[in-house]
């Protein structure tokens, strides 16, 4: 709007002296008014609001010439037939964009996101109006506030009163009679800074929308309430040389000359490059227009500016080139629609570079693109911030880099800017009188304004469960000789990766018998613990050296997550496993991308020669980095390997401890995906049968070793555990005993059973603290564990019972595996334990393991826990304790 | 200690003559005033206004009101005009 008319009613801060007693009852009368109206509005249907506003509209359409005659007849300034023109767009355009609008109720639903949108009235608000748009902004203003269910009290621009008062009143009247809450609409009466300040203030205001200069929009920020401020423009012009000139110039001076150029989006000074300058002016001239020479732009800039303050003189606005020029002593035709001064730059040495709101308009010749798009970034950012540009090209490149340099939030192609910005005529703008300006104008929004800005848009979200999943490699071999399957997959060359001991006790050589005829095949030797970087990049490099087409990982968990590594480098050589190991919280939506593009293809076969890990199914990959001293976990399904051959021959001849200790860590698998907050019917059922699977057989293969069954069924319980675990992820066991088996070197199967039996007690009882999970409903840790004794046959009449006897059953267990059962029994001293406790937990904490867990682990729980572990057994016997107690 | 109750029952069609009974009830020896709106589904901004009189009306005569079967509707309305804590509320 007007940078320096508005100021002049602007109240910041607010009066010294507020009104009297007398006009503050006065005040307080419209403001209550509007508050009962507000009220009464909230019951009102969406039929009832717009069959109020299609009248409202149809008295706009008819009093359409009869206002613009009082604003013109008011104001002087503008041109009365645009000014018709301007309230029939602000009725009839506007009503064309809201008719079909709801804004009562539900006004969108969005099922694909399980969402709602629901409208709720702003209440009462609080206008202030301009003078050179006054009658179309009450219009606008009035229609969009019953179609919003919204009360307003208006204050005009002083200057702009009568008309205004009149508008207020034909809207009113229209409304009421159509069934509006009286006291919808209210008018201050000979309104005053002191009257604008106070209703600012007031309480039961609820949103001030003020169109006016910066003073004013200033005044409505700073009342602390919330604000709709649309200020002042100076809109910046590109005719680039691609541009269709007869359109271009016409569609300036239209938008020029629209109202006397009043409408704050109207163009300001137009850039011209240097190749169409003098095509441009004078087309200009044939059309109208006057082209200023050196002295006349001289005397323009004496007159038409305010020399003190660097603004356009008031006298000026709105007014008719022509009286202009006549007025400043400027000889031109009678019937000149344009005075164009040609400027040589932009700021207050060039005076006509501002926001003029008439038709003069300042016209730049560039030399170049860049030029030009500097100098209307330069105009852009003397006093335009955030409102209105204007392009006319037919370069797209040159459009989307004016877009992109230009802060404007309407970027008008190839059409008039005014007449473009208020929306709905020129393009697909939402039609408006007010221009959100963005931070750059001091604006809280860059949207053209409408209904939504008049309403609180409430969002009913229902709960939202994210797609779950149930990833496994494609095939998996079980049951012993499984590793006869070897022959379907063809290949030219085969890496082997594998450890010394394997190699040596021929598991190799039966590997070797059962593949394709033909295949070129290295054996890849690595030590048979954590992989290191090094050790990786030797594999890789045999890799490609061989140009191999396929990985045989025959291993336990440590040689499987090696092949893993390896294939992603190899495949991917770019991949940075520092990167890719970032934190995250769910896998679906981490940060880091595994890539994507792959350099080689490999297949991966892993062979697991241990019943624990379960690596051959699993998306992770553990790598040490033993230069830094730390570990780095890769986890994403695309490490998964493509075949697992879960073939029982390659265990029969596992020692007791690592019997022991992979079994104790499949169980922790499965009891773990068993509880996971990412649990789901798909893993349960492995998870079960994983469990019951160790439960009956692991004492036998521990016991004997060389029984085929229970080898073979501990053998698909590890796989099995593992396709639990990769969909459903562990819990905070495995956290716990991450860090506790780094610091002090304690396999990680004999952790984990460290851990357990405390584990499921931790888990089983109510959370200090619930996990959130949009994947479960309910707490229900302890009734999985239940039912897990069900599946036992455990016994226990209770859910409590039923976790005591599970619990009971878990220590039986590690008892009979021979198991150390305490932290303590590992030698490990009590103020050695309690020195790397901060240690322990934060790793512990920082461990991913957890976030799926039932049970949100605090730091001092997780301290408990390790002391737990060290004190050993009795998890059972607390428990019951606790019960009693209770 | 017996408390003087009065009861009005309130039409959607006669909003004012209602209220303006219930105001006059206030007048008389009354310590409480029960008010049943179970029948009115919308009040108008000249409906709202005479309740709020009668709310201010009987702040001043130490009479409490008791609103029955005030809609939710109604009952928003009445919580937007800051008339509620004037009222108690009962089904």
């Amino acid at each position: 709007m007007i940078a320096t008319e508005l100021n002049e009613r602007a109240a910041v801060p607010l009066p010294v002296e507020g009104p009297t007693a007398e006009r503050i009852a006065y005040l307080e009368s419209l403001v209550g008014q509007a508050k009962i109206a507000a009220a009464v509005f909230t019951q009102f249907t969406q039929e009832d609001v717009d069959r109020i506003v299609k009248a409202m509209v149809l008295a706009g359409l008819d009093q359409a010439q009869h206002l613009a005659h009082l604003a013109v007849e008011e104001t002087r300034v503008g041109v009365m037939e645009d000014k018709v023109i301007k309230n029939m767009v602000a009725s009839e355009f506007v009503y064309n964009y809201i008719k079909d609008k709801r804004t009562v109720g539900v006004i969108r639903e969005i099922p694909e996101r399980n969402l709602l949108e629901m409208a709720e009235p702003i209440g009462v608000l609080f206008s202030l109006t301009p003078i050179t748009n006054p009658t179309s902004t009450v219009l606008f203003k009035c229609i969009v506030a019953i179609k919003t269910r919204n009360a307003v009290i208006f204050s005009p621009h002083p200057k702009a009163w009568r008309c205004c008062a009149e508008a207020v009143k034909i809207m009113y009247e229209t409304a009421v009679k159509h069934g509006a809450p009286e006291g919808v609409f209210t008018c201050v009466e000979t309104p005053t800074l002191v009257d604008n300040a106070y209703l600012m203030h007031h309480k039961d205001v609820g949103l001030i929308d003020a169109t006016g200069g910066p003073g004013v929009v200033k005044a409505a920020y700073s009342s602390g309430k919330p604000a709709l401020g649309v200020g002042a423009g100076n809109t910046p012009v590109y005719l680039e040389k691609s541009a269709d000139l007869n359109t271009a110039v016409v569609d300036i001076i239209i938008s020029k000359t629209f109202d006397n150029g009043t409408i704050c989006a109207s163009e300001q000074t137009v850039v011209i490059d240097d190749e169409i300058y003098e095509a441009a002016l004078k087309k200009f001239a044939d059309l109208g227009a006057h082209i200023c020479n050196e002295n006349e732009t001289k005397l323009l800039e004496r007159t038409v500016i305010d020399p003190q303050t660097g603004f356009m003189q008031p006298m000026a606005i709105g007014q008719k080139a022509a009286d202009i020029a006549r007025f400043i002593g400027l000889s031109v035709k009678a019937n000149t629609k344009l005075l164009i001064a040609p400027i040589h730059g932009v700021g207050r040495e060039h005076p006509l570079s501002v926001e003029k709101l008439f038709p003069v308009l300042a016209v730049y010749r560039a030399k170049s693109i860049p030029e030009a798009l500097r100098v209307c970034i330069d105009v852009n950012h003397a006093g335009g911030l955030g409102h209105t540009a204007v392009i006319f090209s037919r370069n797209e490149q040159v459009i989307r880099e004016f877009g992109n340099v230009i802060n404007a939030g309407r970027i008008i192609v190839n059409s008039p800017g005014a007449i473009g910005a208020l929306g709905a005529v020129y393009n697909d703008l939402i039609p408006t009188f007010s221009f959100g300006c963005g931070t750059g104008g001091g604006n809280s929004t860059t949207d053209n304004v409408n209904i939504y800005h008049y309403l609180n848009i409430k969002r009913v979200a229902r709960r939202t469960q994210t797609h779950m999943w149930f990833r496994v490699p494609n095939q998996i071999f079980f049951n012993m000789n499984a590793v006869e399957n070897l022959g379907q997959f063809p290949s030219r060359t085969t890496i082997i990766v594998t450890n010394p001991a394997l190699e040596h006790i021929g598991h190799v050589d039966i590997v070797r018998r059962h593949m394709c005829p033909k295949t070129h095949v290295h054996v890849c030797v690595i030590p048979d613990a954590e992989p290191e970087v090094n050790v990786i990049q030797q594999g890789v490099e045999a890799l490609g050296f061989y140009k191999a087409d396929q990985i045989i990982a025959l291993g336990g968990g440590s040689i499987i997550d090696a092949a893993k590594i390896m294939k992603l480098k190899y495949e991917s050589p770019e991949a940075d496993l520092e990167e890719l190991a970032a934190p995250f919280l769910d896998l679906r939506k981490r940060v880091i991308e595994y890539p994507k593009e792959k350099v080689n293809r490999v297949r991966l076969l892993a062979i697991p020669t241990t019943s624990g890990t379960g690596s051959e199914v699993t998306p992770f990959a553990v790598l040490t980095d033993k230069q830094r001293g730390r570990k780095v976990t890769l986890a994403d399904y695309s490490l998964t390997p493509d075949v697992a051959i879960v073939d029982p021959q390659f265990v029969m001849s596992m020692p007791k401890g690592l019997t022991a200790d992979t079994g104790i860590d499949c169980l922790t698998h499965a009891l773990e995906a068993g509880v996971s907050n990412y649990a789901s019917a798909y893993t349960d059922s492995s998870a079960m049968q994983a469990i019951r699977l160790v439960f009956r057989y692991l004492p036998i293969a521990y016991e004997k070793p060389r029984d085929e069954e229970a080898r073979c069924m501990m053998h698909n319980a590890a796989c099995i555990a593992a396709m639990a675990f990769s969909n459903a992820s562990v819990g905070v066991n495995h956290a716990l005993a991450h860090a506790f088996g780094a610091r002090f070197k304690v396999a990680h199967g004999k952790a984990n059973a460290l851990m357990l039996p405390h584990v499921i007690a931790y888990n089983a009882a109510v959370p200090t603290k619930f996990m959130p999970s949009p994947y479960t409903q309910g707490y229900v840790a302890h009734k999985k564990y239940a039912t897990v004794a069900d599946l036992l046959g455990l016994g226990g009449q209770t859910v409590q019972e039923k976790v005591e006897k599970l619990i009971g059953a878990t220590e039986q267990l590690l008892d009979q595996l021979g198991f150390p059962r305490s932290i303590a029994e590992l030698g490990i001293a009590k103020d050695e334990f309690q020195r790397a406790i901060p240690e322990m937990v934060k790793a512990a904490f920082d461990d991913p393991s957890w976030r799926s867990n039932p049970r949100m682990p605090l730091i001092e729980e997780l301290v408990e826990l390790f002391w737990k572990a060290y004190a050993g057994r009795g998890a059972a016997k607390e428990l019951a304790e606790e019960r009693q107690a209770v | 200690m017996e408390t003087n109750t009065a009861f009005l029952s309130i039409e959607e069609n006669n909003l004012i003559s209602a209220f303006e009974k219930a105001r006059q009830a206030l007048d008389g020896e009354a310590q409480q005033l029960g008010v049943d709106l179970s029948c009115v589904h919308r009040i108008d901004s000249a409906g709202l206004n005479a309740i709020q009189d009668l709310a201010h009306r009987a702040d001043d005569k130490k009479v409490k009101v008791v609103l029955r079967g005030v809609n939710v509707n109604v009952y928003k309305m009445l919580k937007l005009a800051r008339l509620t804590r004037h009222f108690s509320f009962a089904n």
